[in-house]
């Protein structure tokens, strides 16, 4: 059986490099548009902040205080169920925004963020970056658009949810994790997110042990080959016929 | 003339809603007429200061895959607007609706010039953001069952009429469209509305759905 590669395009086109973090590459595209010295005035609302692996940065219905932009590292971000379960909403990556809806509802957090690796962020207050946003509309604007997007794809994981199986959901989440986090090697792509199986499970809503199955018979397959925290991707036009893309596949990351 | 006192302007100061006030249009449509279609090019914002309004879409083979209830306050198209992308939903009235229209170039004209106006429909989105997320942990891991009977519970709350022995919803929703609100199958929701109604929670009346006080501390 031929192996297929392929490269998938981020979906994210970097911003310009605000925060002056070194490793870096760039901070959310809605800041794309702003001088330099708009950017320089961005710059000092951020406070560089640190977090090791498997660290909390906020808990679910903790006050809320502002947003974070990852320099570097993954953050998931997980809502809880009722009882144990628990829903990972997106994994969030660097250049990314983290709880940017806080801007808006100003209360509490909505879900629980934790590191999935050392990572390194900036914090912005949430008045503050207020006052620059109103003093920056294109700035708005983009954001509007982000939170807009981010709420298209999140009405299609809510039919995908209802009417889509098991396996189509795991095909999916893991070719999204392949274009947003996806390494191409010999044999394939290795998605570098370091997620567990329960990770994965609490990605597409099912239970760790019909994840696992799931993995198992794609492996068969040989549509991925599975390693201890990762994944590789062996034949993405295989996958890609399980999962079967959405009506308006998200444009945002919804993962 | 466009009321100033609605909720939907929370947080606006008078000068920003006197902008708002100038470019928009007021509409109104009466219960079953549409207000746009799945696919029609992007017209603008709506703001629904009265009535009740359902949005629907179909998937590519027809099925009806989304149903959502919008009362006062809501923001209509807000998405699309910003992305400049075909209505994802087709918008109905479900009772006669009273609507703030802004077209596609008065948005983007006051929005580029006025940030006020981008930060309360964010606001709004952020909102609706949040609500969805919520959904999604409910509908991934609480049984069909449960979910209807919430779903009769809020609608009961949010749209329903009172009377002497319980909240009465009284909207035109098939079996179908209470499958999609829900996202469960239409067979699970005959089957759950006839249970209810056995152990006495509802009483059903064609379309309308009568759930009873005794429902209440259910």
């Amino acid at each position: 059986m031929a192996i297929k590669r392929v490269v998938l395009q981020a979906k994210h086109p970097k911003g310009p490099l605000i925060c002056g973090s070194e490793g870096c590459a760039g901070c959310s595209w809605i800041f794309q548009g702003l001088s330099e010295s708009d950017q320089q005035e961005l710059q000092k609302l951020m406070r560089p902040v640190r977090y090791e692996a498997d660290e909390t940065i906020f808990h679910e219905g903790a006050p809320a205080f502002g947003f974070f932009i990852i320099c570097q590292g993954q953050v998931k971000l997980v809502k809880q169920g009722s009882g144990a379960k628990r829903q990972i909403l997106k994994i969030i990556g660097p250049g990314e925004l983290l709880g940017e809806e806080n801007i808006f509802n100003g209360k509490a957090h909505g879900a629980s963020a934790r590191t999935l690796e050392p990572t390194s962020a900036r914090f912005v207050k949430r008045e503050e970056f207020l006052d620059f946003l109103k003093r920056h509309p294109q700035v708005a604007l983009q954001l509007a658009e982000k939170i807009a997007r981010e709420l298209q794809g999140f009405q299609a994981k809510l039919i995908e949810v209802a009417y889509e199986g098991c396996r189509a959901r795991l095909a999916r989440i893991l070719l999204a994790l392949a274009r947003e986090y996806g390494a191409e090697e010999k044999e394939g792509l290795r998605i570098t997110a370091k997620l567990t199986r329960n990770d994965l499970a609490e990605m597409a809503g099912i239970s760790t042990e019909t994840a696992i199955r799931t993995l198992t018979e794609l492996e068969e397959r040989r549509l991925i080959r599975l390693e201890r925290r990762k994944i590789c991707i062996l034949d993405q036009d295989g996958l890609e016929e399980l999962a079967a893309a959405l009506p308006g596949e998200p444009t945002e990351n919804v993962l | 003339m466009i009321s100033t006192s609605v909720q939907l302007f929370a947080g606006m100061t008078p000068e920003k809603i006197e902008v708002i006030r100038a470019a928009a249009h007021l509409l109104e449509h009466p219960a079953g007429s549409k207000i746009y279609a799945q696919g029609d090019p992007t017209d603008g914002l709506y703001c629904l200061c009265q009535g009740l309004i359902k949005e629907i879409s179909l998937n590519s083979e027809g099925h009806l895959r989304w149903v959502r209830l919008l009362g006062p306050g809501e923001l209509l198209g807000s998405g699309e607007s910003l992305c400049s992308t075909p209505q994802a939903q087709t918008a109905i009235a479900l009772r006669q609706s009273q609507l703030i229209w802004l077209s596609q170039e008065e948005f983007k004209n006051i929005a580029t010039e006025h940030a006020d106006l981008l930060l309360w429909v964010a606001t709004h989105m952020a909102h609706q953001l949040c609500r969805l997320r919520t959904a999604l942990v409910q509908r991934a891991y609480t049984e069909s069952a449960v979910r209807l009977t919430e779903a009769l519970h809020h609608v009961a709350k949010e749209f329903g009429t009172v009377t002497e022995r319980g909240r009465l919803i009284d909207l035109d929703l098939s079996r179908d469209e209470w499958a999609a609100l829900v996202g469960i199958a239409p067979e699970t929701v005959s089957r759950v509305l006839h249970q209810l109604a056995e152990r006495g929670v509802i009483e059903l009346h064609g379309r309308r759905i009568l759930l009873l006080n005794s429902a209440r501390s259910l």
